[in-house]
């Protein structure tokens, strides 16, 4: 995976201590897609590790998701889950229009750069092999701000909330700042 | 259809998750359930699952968070919904 940055980002307070990145999301025809790495969840590495007495292998693969944000929960196909040996840690029920099924859902680390996210991804059992491995939901992009650069047909991801932005109270949606030297309605 | 673990558990906290989402000590945070017992609460959902390793080893256990609205998967991706479609088991 290219990464483009990571640095601080200035502001009028000085220097602060944002990490942005931009990973490659390349904008498909199923949407915005990113590669990423899925590997086991830290706690079943130490287990792994508990049980054995030694080092353990960690079993990764690289994946390409799609970013949903209309997805609550991120998911990935089962038998990736199933290869890597993820270690499940719950079951939920997915329903749509034309379909019910319980899915398992399994403890994981999503790597992107230098970001470790442990979190949880559901187990998605399609009946035909799908173009799509990940679908990356919004318990883990709430750890992100994405925003789309038309002119340049790109994504770009930060880490956190970018300058441009307030930290929002609680409760309260984020309100972009207003720029410097400009009145409103100009 | 394949078999899916954890039915009994999940079973168990859809059952309870009402009751416990009344209660301030626990609604919102992560329970860690194992057959039909609640075994603790947590802050968030990396301690539910580090108790769980340490208690269960590399066994399966139940972790979610208590709010009635969790454990409902949504999606917008509608091809989804076209590779999921024949695998109806309800």
């Amino acid at each position: 995976m290219n990464f483009f940055a990571i640095a601080r980002m200035a502001d009028n307070t000085g220097f602060s201590h944002i990490l942005y990145f931009s990973p490659r999301i390349r904008l498909t025809r199923d949407g915005p897609k990113l590669n990423l790495d899925l590997t086991l969840h830290p706690e079943q590495v130490h287990a792994l590790e508990m049980q054995s007495g030694a080092k353990v292998t960690i079993p990764t693969r690289n994946i390409e998701a799609l970013i949903d944000t209309g997805a609550t929960y991120s998911s990935v196909l089962d038998e990736i889950a199933l290869q890597l040996g993820l270690n499940q840690v719950g079951s939920v029920p997915i329903a749509g229009a034309h379909y019910h099924q319980q899915c398992p859902v399994y403890s994981v680390e999503l790597m992107m750069g230098p970001f470790h996210i442990p979190c949880s991804v559901v187990g998605l059992k399609p009946k035909h092999k799908p173009n799509i491995e990940c679908l990356l939901g919004r318990d883990v992009l709430q750890f992100f701000t994405m925003y789309y650069v038309g002119p340049c047909q790109s994504f770009v991801l930060y880490h956190g909330i970018p300058p441009l932005y307030e930290r929002p109270d609680p409760g309260d949606r984020i309100a972009p700042q207003k720029p410097p030297n400009q009145s409103p309605g100009t | 259809m394949p078999q899916v673990g954890l039915l009994e558990e999940s079973r168990f906290f859809q059952e309870h998750v009402a009751d416990w989402f009344k209660d301030k000590q626990r609604a919102g945070k992560w329970a860690l359930i194992k057959k039909r017992e609640l075994v603790g609460t947590f802050d968030s959902f990396n301690e539910a699952v580090a108790a769980g390793f340490r208690k269960f080893g590399l066994k399966p256990f139940f972790v979610s968070e208590i709010d009635p609205e969790a454990n409902k998967f949504t999606t917008t991706s509608l091809m989804l919904d076209e590779f999921l479609c024949d695998c109806q088991d309800g």
